[in-house]
């Protein structure tokens, strides 16, 4: 057993952090408690975030929001029966509340994983300079239409979008949509920096708003 | 040549342009550009910050890209490139040749102008793919394959609807070089294989006249395709 679990088995460092989405819905009240070798002997490890007192001179700390669906009068009365002093539960009992919440944590997170799909931008660099460019860019040859033109209002806030999702290079052409297409794509930078020049703040370092241009002879 | 670039200075609304390129270039138009000076431009407009790093896009044969490369000193390219046309303008050999000169290589057209990424592929291509052990949707397939060579940098994508981008962006966040499988490569090659004589290479090629020439029809774009 690890040293810092807390009754419900959860680590309480992942529960700290609010990592843990069902942290907040344990039996134990959000007690966090480090355990030492000698099980019965634990002592609080701090408030855990969102987190308020249980009762004036309470020892537990509840959780702001606990899902209905972990909350019962049989539930909390067990728990204020056994569990005293933020002191997890005696063994049989322990190990029950572990198997059954342990299962619905396991659950809560596989569904926070699908419906909360991270995107994070991959960067890889220029062999010259070293600059870190993500290796997804927003071309401007086929920006949304409206009314056969570039509707500007939508392509502004998709390119800008693509940006804080952190793209970093912007490609466009003077004759792309008729020599409209620069304008547009050099907007949502606009906004981004307030003056129009250099790269937008939410790029990293080496970032760069790349431009391809058209040269006619 | 200086005139072209402050316009685009003033319309982008910055005063300077970090990977600048020579657009479109083939043989012939290199030589072009290349007797009115291109190269003392190029040098001039990044000695005075107008520009940082100078590249070109390319849409000739593989023989010319080499040439070009070889013709200055640019930090970057950009091709076209996708599993159909491997052996098309730069292709494979000129993706790699790019990168032995420590070049930068952005990748446009990865779906061919949208066609290699409909939902609805042909019935024997969606066969294909429903073999693979991890499921992928077409798109996610093509951007996958390219970005599977390490020799390339940036893939562009004509994204313009939001779900779209959101599809890109989950499908880069898992992209990294080399990360298909030698099971998954083969798998995409018989698709390509299945592709080849097809009507995706027609509509492509009409979408590009399209895009390229503002809805007109114009003969000399119409020759730079074939």
């Amino acid at each position: 057993m690890p040293r810092s679990w807390n009754c419900n088995g959860l680590k309480s460092s992942r529960v700290s952090k609010g990592l843990c989405p069902l942290a907040a819905g344990g039996i134990s009240h959000g007690a966090i408690v480090q355990r030492s070798r000698k099980w019965n002997a634990s002592k609080p490890l701090g408030i855990p975030k969102g987190s308020r007192p249980l009762a004036a001179g309470g020892v537990s700390w509840a959780p702001m929001a606990r899902p209905a669906r972990l909350r019962s009068p049989a539930s909390d009365g067990i728990r204020q029966l056994f569990c005293r002093n933020g002191r997890s539960a005696p063994f049989p009992l322990r190990v029950w509340w572990q198997r059954r919440y342990g299962r619905q944590r396991e659950a809560g997170r596989k569904q926070h994983a699908a419906t909360t799909r991270r995107i994070v931008m991959l960067y890889r660099r220029m062999p010259q300079n070293g600059d870190k460019l993500s290796i997804l860019g927003f071309g401007c040859m086929r920006l949304p239409m409206a009314g056969g033109t570039i509707d500007e209002a939508r392509a502004i806030a998709q390119i800008r979008g693509a940006i804080d999702h952190g793209v970093n290079y912007v490609d466009t052409a003077w004759p792309y949509h008729g020599g409209k297409a620069s304008r547009c794509s050099a907007r949502p930078f606009r906004r981004a920096t307030g003056s129009g020049s250099g790269s937008p703040p939410s790029c990293p370092r080496g970032a760069s708003t790349a431009v391809r241009t058209w040269t006619s002879i | 040549m200086d005139k072209y670039l402050n316009a685009q200075l003033q319309r982008l609304g910055t005063d300077h342009i970090d990977y600048y390129l020579i657009h479109a270039l083939e043989g012939a138009v290199w030589d072009s550009l290349a007797t009115l000076g291109i190269r003392d431009f190029l040098d001039q407009a990044k000695k005075d910050g107008r520009i940082v790093n100078a590249g070109f896009s390319f849409h000739g044969l593989a023989g010319d890209f080499k040439r070009i490369v070889d013709a200055y000193d640019w930090v970057f390219c950009q091709i076209q490139y996708n599993y159909l046309d491997q052996q098309f303008q730069a292709g494979t050999e000129g993706l790699e040749y790019a990168a032995s000169k420590r070049m930068g290589v952005v990748i446009m057209e990865p779906l061919r102008g949208g066609n290699l990424g409909l939902p609805t592929p042909p019935p024997a291509v969606a066969a294909i793919w429903a073999e693979a052990k991890t499921r992928r949707t077409p798109v996610a397939w093509a951007l996958r394959w390219v970005w599977n060579h390490p020799e390339v940098t940036v893939v562009l994508s004509g994204m313009n609807e939001e779900a779209h981008i959101e599809q890109n962006l989950a499908i880069a966040s898992e992209a990294q070089a080399g990360s298909l499988t030698e099971e998954e490569l083969e798998l995409v090659d018989r698709v390509r294989a299945n592709l080849q004589g097809t009507d995706a290479g027609g509509l492509y090629g009409l979408r590009l006249l399209h895009a390229l020439s503002g809805g007109r029809a114009d003969s000399q774009v119409l020759r730079f395709i074939q």
